[in-house]
């Protein structure tokens, strides 16, 4: 449904470029959940915004396809993206309290949104944001709907987020770390609630997270993310149980609940994700990998198939 | 990249120093040069005349070289300014550094004094308080300065109020630095670059009010020349002699448009994160 | 911030009295009543109140100002109206469009605007227009002759009369307002609220003028507040230049003529009016922004 092929974006600040995304291809099916994971600074939002044509004024998609129900996205004019925007791919964000305009009530922007993409009047489009947002289980929706972002939580504003996106039935929802900024318990809440969602509706979701530990049992697929570049993708199986990158075995080792009792436990990544203005030569990662050889300086790894998946590091290819 | 390389990367802020750098050269310079004499005049045309290859800028009603007086009152402009900022750096910075840092009633009273003064029509303020002293240049300088302080003052002690929370001035209270030292080594250096900004600006204001009040009578008086007294006649002779009244505000306009452009190029390299704004 | 104790009140009380003290304060005060009403009575007690008399005419200055006051309402009223109703539109567009040829030439224009003295503005544009052109007159707020005259002529007189005092006034005026509303735009637009608004479809008019003017809007009722002295002080010398005869030109003149009682009648008239003026900007701004108005 979603192809994504060889994206490449990068930013102008000051003479510097900043090549945030670095030729990545990824594919999101119909009714998949599919998980992209990557420490802060990796490019995921970076992703996300230049598929829907998002990104801010320095940045620019140079090269590669995005290609959506067969159809490429890129060139389109402003007046199909409304078309797009929210009714074919919807986006939730970060931080949802501030996704959330601080000086219009929850009814108002949600009673907007319904009437934009649907012809109704004022109290259809009320009932409907009502049952919406009891369909997200916020307690006392027709309460909720009078007040101000800064009256909810963060959680009750990203399942206000939801309900909004959901009022225009997108066949897909980018979901870009939508726990981030929440508590742990809601975390659960809220991915559950999103794994439901996919579920019950039939509803894409692209669940973005730098969390290993966020995206485990609900995902289809999930893609590893370093830098602006997949390092690793899989079944959630394979990436849980086997993951054959450094990279993915350093987020893992960061999980506790698995790492307790693996292997990986011993793993750390050291260091601070170098900056994407000044990339490393060869395999992006090796400035901070264990296993780094003469060669990672020098050559970039491909990713290489093993089993379901696949894994762009020298390692794997040499034991294949 | 420094401050000041990223100051100097705009075209405009090198028009801008350069503009500036020509008009107190010339002022300065002039001083040295006697037939540049901003008072004389010729007893036989003791009235308007208009530009020509004598006179490139006309004469004002007294006869004397509009050109010399802009040169000669350049510098009494400048002067003015450049003490009367001075002066309210100086009462805005100390004050704000002690409301800012002692908080409390101290703080109260201060903030109570300045929302009193910035309730004030100032220049009606000004001309009230020169109407009663004897005007002149330095009652000038002394005056703007005096009461202009309150916007510098808001400023700094907000500075304070954050950086005394900041880490790096907490360890120093650990270390047992307190109290004076504690100001000026620790806060005062990070208050600098809002404040140098602050006095870029003001020099253009001061210039501005400066004008004011001498053009009403209540300020520079002759024979000294400023650009706000050679406005002075200029309504009398509107219809005879425009030039009176053109010269000195094209003058007064591209001073402080110069210092604007410099105080708002510094405020831009100082602080280079508020231009460069975040996607997510 | 001046929100926080809210009424002269609290300057006044003393911080450890009861409520009901407190309450009864208020009451004998007058400060109890909604802010219009308590201005209109102290307007009143100005108006009947004993603020001595000229040195020069022996008026009253209550009197003395009294008259005046109406003239100087109308020229700052209109002239803050129009500067509000320009700068709003100018600021928001060239903040939306920050970079493009447009915002470069309003940032420009709003430079030298700022730049310029308004009074030599003032003269530069008499000189122009009464003088050299003869279109408008040069001095005064009616043409004597027409005093007699029926009032649809006399509106159109003062209306004359007002055109440039209140064209110097704007001009000097937007260029501070036309850069805070461009700089508040320009930081609204780069909020996470807007690119999720923008995600959900909304159309880039509605971004604009919906969700991002009531935001950019706001410390703009602030902004007004602060810059009302200036504005105050600069209308003072704009009616001496162009004769208007309102307060300032009154003040102006009392200048000259040492003429004490009437300058602290217009000091003090002056400054209630910007403290009147901000208490207004603080009031609307709690009754517009949500997150202050649950605070209150
Ligand atoms: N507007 C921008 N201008 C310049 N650099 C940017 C911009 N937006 C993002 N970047 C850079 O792109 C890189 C990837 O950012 P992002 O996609 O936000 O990472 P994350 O994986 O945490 O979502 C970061 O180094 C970030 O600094
Ligand atoms: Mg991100």
């Amino acid at each position: 449904m979603l192809k994504v092929r060889d994206l490449v974006t990068q930013f102008r600040v000051d003479d510097h470029t900043v090549y945030a995304v670095d030729g990545i291809s990824f594919d999101v099916q119909e009714r998949q959940l599919v998980g992209l994971v990557g420490e802060s600074g990796s490019g995921k939002s970076v992703t996300a915004l230049s598929i829907l044509n998002l990104l801010a004024h320095n940045g620019r998609v140079v090269s590669g396809d995005i290609e959506w129900q067969g159809n490429s996205l890129r060139n389109r004019s402003q007046k199909e993206w409304t078309q797009i925007l929210g009714r074919e791919i919807g986006m939730i964000f970060q931080n949802p309290q501030a996704s959330l305009n601080p000086v219009f009530t929850i009814g108002d922007q949600m009673i907007e949104t319904i009437r934009l993409h649907t012809k109704c009047n004022k109290a259809e489009a009320s009932e409907k944001a009502i049952s919406l947002l009891r369909q997200v289980n916020l307690a006392d929706p027709e309460l909720r709907m009078n007040d101000y972002p800064h009256q909810l939580s963060g959680g009750m504003c990203q399942r206000v987020m939801i309900a909004m996106t959901l009022s225009m039935s997108p066949r897909l929802l980018i979901a870009d770390e939508p726990t981030g900024a929440l508590d742990v318990t809601i975390q659960a809440q809220i991915v559950r609630l999103l794994a439901s969602l996919n579920e019950s509706l039939g509803m894409s979701v692209l669940l973005i997270s730098h969390d290993l530990g966020v995206i485990n049992q609900f995902c289809d697929y999930v893609y590893i993310m370093y830098l602006g570049k997949i390092v690793e993708e899989g079944p959630p199986k394979l990436i849980f149980e086997s993951p054959q990158h450094p990279y993915t075995q350093a987020l893992l080792a960061a999980v506790p609940s698995v790492h307790s009792n693996h292997t990986y436990s011993g793993m750390v990544v050291s260091g601070e994700i170098p900056s994407p203005i000044n990339l490393p030569t060869g395999c992006r990662f090796h400035p901070r990998c264990p296993f780094a050889m003469d060669r990672c300086t020098l050559a970039v790894p491909e990713l290489y198939p093993v089993g379901d998946g696949k894994a762009a590091c020298f390692l794997v290819e040499s034991s294949n | 990249m420094k401050p000041l390389q990223l100051f100097w990367r705009n075209w405009q802020n090198r028009v801008a120093v350069y503009f500036l750098a020509v008009v107190m050269v010339i002022s300065a310079g002039s001083k040295f040069i006697a037939a540049i004499d901003p008072n004389y005049f010729d007893p036989a045309h003791i009235y308007p005349v208009a530009p020509n290859a004598h006179h490139w800028l006309g004469t004002d009603d007294m006869g004397r070289d509009i050109l010399f007086r802009l040169i000669a009152g350049a510098q009494v402009s400048f002067s003015i300014a450049i003490m009367a900022v001075g002066i309210s750096i100086g009462v805005g910075v100390i004050l704000g550094l002690i409301a800012g840092y002692w908080g409390g009633w101290i703080d109260a009273c201060l903030m109570r004094i300045v929302d009193f003064l910035m309730a004030i029509p100032t220049i009606f303020l000004i001309l009230v308080i020169q109407s009663i002293l004897n005007p002149n240049i330095v009652t000038v300088m002394v005056v703007i300065g005096l009461t202009s302080w309150m916007d510098v003052c808001r400023m700094v002690r907000a500075e304070v109020m954050s950086i005394k929370e900041r880490p790096f001035v907490l360890a120093a209270q650990a270390r047992g630095i307190r109290g004076l030292r504690l100001i000026l080594v620790h806060i005062f250096p990070h208050t600098l670059s809002p404040v140098i900004v602050a006095a870029t600006l003001g020099l253009g204001g001061a210039i501005l009010t400066e004008s004011v009040i001498s053009f009403l009578g209540l300020g520079v008086q002759p024979p000294y020349a400023s650009w706000g007294n050679m406005l002075e006649n200029s309504l009398a002779y509107m219809n005879d002699a425009p030039w009176m009244i053109l010269s000195p505000g094209i003058m007064i306009t591209m001073t402080v448009l110069v210092l604007n452009v410099i105080g708002d190029g510094l405020r831009a390299s100082l602080n280079p994160k508020e231009n460069y704004v975040k996607s997510s | 911030m001046k929100l926080a104790p809210g009424d002269p009140a609290s300057f006044l009380m003393d911080p450890q009295m009861k409520p009901e003290a407190r309450e009864q304060f208020r009451r004998d005060w007058g400060l109890d009543e909604p802010i219009p009403l308590q201005y209109a009575k102290w307007l009143n007690q100005a108006v009947n109140g004993n603020l001595g008399y000229s040195l020069i005419s022996h008026q009253p200055v209550s009197d003395a100002i009294a008259d005046r006051l109406p003239a100087t309402l109308l020229l700052m009223g209109v002239s803050f109206a129009l500067i509000l109703i320009i700068s709003l539109p100018l600021g928001v567009w060239s903040g939306a469009k920050k970079g493009s040829v447009f915002d470069r030439i309003t940032m420009l224009t709003s430079f030298v605007g700022f730049s310029i003295p308004t009074f030599w503005l003032g003269l530069v544009l008499i000189l122009i227009f009464s003088v050299k052109l003869n279109w408008l007159p040069t001095s005064g707020m009616q043409d004597p002759m027409l005093t007699d005259a029926a009032l649809p002529q006399k509106i159109a007189d003062i209306a004359k009369h007002m055109v440039l005092p209140v064209l110097t006034i704007v001009i000097g005026g937007l260029a501070g307002l036309t850069r805070y509303h461009r700089f508040g735009t320009i930081q609204v637009l780069s909020q996470e609220y807007i690119l999720a608004a923008r995600a959900r479809g909304i159309p880039e008019w509605r971004i604009l003028y919906i969700h991002a003017l009531k935001n950019a809007a706001l410390p703009l009722i602030t902004i007004m507040g602060i810059q009302l002295p200036a504005l105050v002080g600069g209308s003072f010398v704009i009616e001496s230049i162009f004769g208007w005869p309102g307060l300032g030109q009154l003040g102006i003149s009392a200048v000259f003529a040492r003429d004490y009682p009437i300058l602290m009648g217009i000091l003090m008239m002056s400054s209630m009016l910007i403290v009147v003026g901000n208490l207004a900007a603080d009031f609307c701004y709690a009754k517009v922004d949500p997150r202050i108005r649950t605070r209150i």
